[in-house]
């Protein structure tokens, strides 16, 4: 079974695939920003019609990349994407039972 | 042919376990399961009555099975309607105990800079009793509240007035240790029908351990004598919680017994928080979540049997079962969504800086303010409770758009708690799969499932006469508690 990282270059370069029909660019763009102190990010969304090519790289020069941070990278992506799927279907739902819960506060 | 209405499930044993929006479970085995999902079940099959009777499927209009259903859910939602009816002051930082557990850290019992002034409570006053609830609770909390006692008379007589002429009514409850009260305190908790909330870990060797004076000697003997002597003069006002710790975690049975044998009513079993000197000591007085809810369980059943001879229910349990078998609006602060910090309840520290829960406060105390809301002088309520600070915590604190618990099968049970969200990730809203807070209410709710699935008639009726706080239901004569 493939799994959606690799290295390249000297090793310290990790690749991961991020595909279309899973994560959104929002997603993508999130969960990098959360990671942004610590990697550079970039990114190449045209050469593969399906997926999103992230490559990451530690700032820190001293740093080996691990396959343990780019599996925290994929989890990151999952957990995020799950996140924005719910509050795309639920969003709503839950501004309805916030704005229920201060209602009160109009009698003020 | 049948159309299904929105529920979540999960597999339970050897079955499913579906839950609506309205919190009715069911139970079904896998075929009928899989024909209901299917639209294959036969409207002749036992089970299809059950499920259209309790909004799984309709066979009539789908308009008005969702107004039923909405129905339902607004009633279980109830409680929103009152906003923050529980106001926590914080009389004083100071303690004459230094309990291991302690999630408050208190200060030294000569430190008065940490005691709330008597303008500071009055001026909390005029806040609470301007919030949209005519029901105020007024909880004073320390340390040990009453070393500050002119504050609490302060309150308490101010509080009484400014109600009066609102048209409010307001109750008063003292968390205290008792070590220290006097009969003069006592005497003015009767005159004020002011209930006393105190601590009881157990027996002498459970309650020693941990709850030790500032000089590091056991409070046993001392809160024995005072407990009495406050169920003497204030009466059944008195009440008692405990905090499980390492010491009690294998010995629930000999706590329940104690709390049996001081007449207590019931027992809430609470696990211990990490705040404060509990993650301090972590090593010493924590356990794996796992075990707190085997044990509890455990407990649980021992607690069930000894209510076939006197009535003395588990009060988590009690709400739970609320929960799974009625409508009845259950808030409950520590365990509901949108979670109940702030619109539920709410701590006023003593320089009258707002929290929206004692964790928040706690967290402040360890050196991060995020969560407070404010400051009662420099602010309306409305401000306050209205502002984009607290809309915002509790926006991420709705189990609707927490991962995973938007498609949990106990979401109706549930809760969730942006605070302790924020200290174990820092992050208010966080992917609660395998974290001790969804572990623990996880194996509750599965235990409590399996003891109504396979409930006789008589525990029925124990579990009845809980919900309803009569025990004649169960056979106990009415009006007799455990006394």
């Amino acid at each position: 079974m493939s799994v959606p990282f690799k290295f390249e270059g000297d090793g310290n370069l990790g690749v991961i695939t991020a595909e279309k029909q899973f994560f959104t660019g929002k997603c993508i763009l999130d969960v990098s920003a959360e990671v942004s102190c610590l990697y550079h990010v970039s990114y190449d969304a045209r050469s593969n019609p399906e997926a999103i090519i992230i490559k990451i790289s530690p700032k820190d020069e001293n740093r080996r990349l691990m396959e343990a941070d780019l599996r925290d990278f994929m989890n990151k992506l999952i957990d995020h994407q799950t996140w924005l799927d719910l509050n795309k279907e639920f969003g709503e739902i839950r501004q309805t039972i916030v704005a229920e819960a201060f209602s009160p506060l109009k009698k003020l | 042919m049948y159309t299904i209405l929105p529920f979540n499930f999960t597999p339970f044993d050897d079955s499913f376990l579906l839950v609506n929006e309205a919190g009715v479970f069911t139970f079904l085995e896998q075929k009928d399961f899989e024909d209901f999902i299917r639209h294959n079940l036969s409207e002749n099959s036992p089970v299809f009555d059950n499920l259209e009777s309790d909004l799984f499927l309709t066979t009539g209009d789908v308009d008005q099975a969702i107004r039923k259903l909405a129905a339902r859910y607004r009633s279980r939602k109830e409680y929103l309607r009152d906003f923050t009816s529980l106001h926590m002051m914080v009389i004083t930082l100071r303690c004459n105990q230094r309990c291991g557990y302690c999630q408050v850290s208190s200060a030294d019992e000569d430190s008065i800079k940490y005691d709330m002034s008597v303008e500071t409570a009055k001026k909390i006053v005029d806040f609470i009793l301007s919030a949209p609830t005519d029901f105020p609770k007024i909880e004073f909390q320390g340390g040990e509240p009453t070393i500050n006692w002119p504050a609490i008379v302060a309150t308490v007589e101010s509080a009484e007035k400014r109600s009066a002429e609102l048209g409010k009514k307001v109750e008063f409850v003292i968390c205290s240790n008792l070590i220290s009260i006097t009969e003069d305190q006592l005497y003015f908790c009767k005159e004020h029908k002011i209930a006393i909330s105190t601590s009881l870990d157990g027996p002498r060797n459970i309650h020693d351990k941990f709850r030790r004076t500032r000089f590091d000697k056991g409070t046993y003997d001392s809160f024995i004598r005072n407990f009495k002597k406050a169920r003497e003069i204030v009466g059944d006002r008195v009440s008692a919680l405990m905090t499980t710790s390492a010491e009690s975690l294998n010995k629930l049975d000999e706590v329940i017994d104690e709390y049996v044998r001081l007449g207590m009513d019931g027992i809430f079993i609470r696990s211990l928080n990490p705040y404060g000197f509990a993650v301090e000591n972590v090593r010493l007085i924590g356990y794996p979540m796992q075990d707190f809810t085997e044990k509890y369980l455990e407990a649980l059943e021992y607690i069930l049997k000894l209510n076939e001879q006197i009535y003395f229910p588990e009060y988590f349990a009690t709400l739970l079962f609320t929960r799974m078998l009625t409508f009845m609006p259950t808030g409950f602060v520590d365990l509901q969504s949108p979670s109940g910090v702030g619109i539920a309840g709410a701590i006023y520290d003593f320089d009258g800086s707002v929290f929206p829960s004692d964790e928040a406060r706690m967290l402040a105390r360890m050196g991060d303010r995020h969560f407070c809301l404010g400051n009662v002088n420099e602010g309306t309520f409305k401000d306050i409770f209205g502002g984009k600070k607290l809309r915002e915590i509790i926006s991420a604190a709705c189990v609707e758009t927490t991962v995973p618990c938007g498609w949990c099968a106990y979401q109706a049970y549930c809760g969730t708690d942006p605070v302790r969200n924020y200290l174990e990730s820092g992050r208010e809203s966080r992917n609660m799969a395998g974290t001790p807070f969804c572990m623990k209410h996880k194996r509750i709710f599965e235990g409590l499932l399996r003891i109504l699935r396979n409930a006789d008639d008589k525990r029925k009726s124990i579990i009845w006469s809980w919900i309803m706080n009569n025990p004649g239901l169960a056979g106990h004569e009415t009006g007799q508690r455990n006394s």
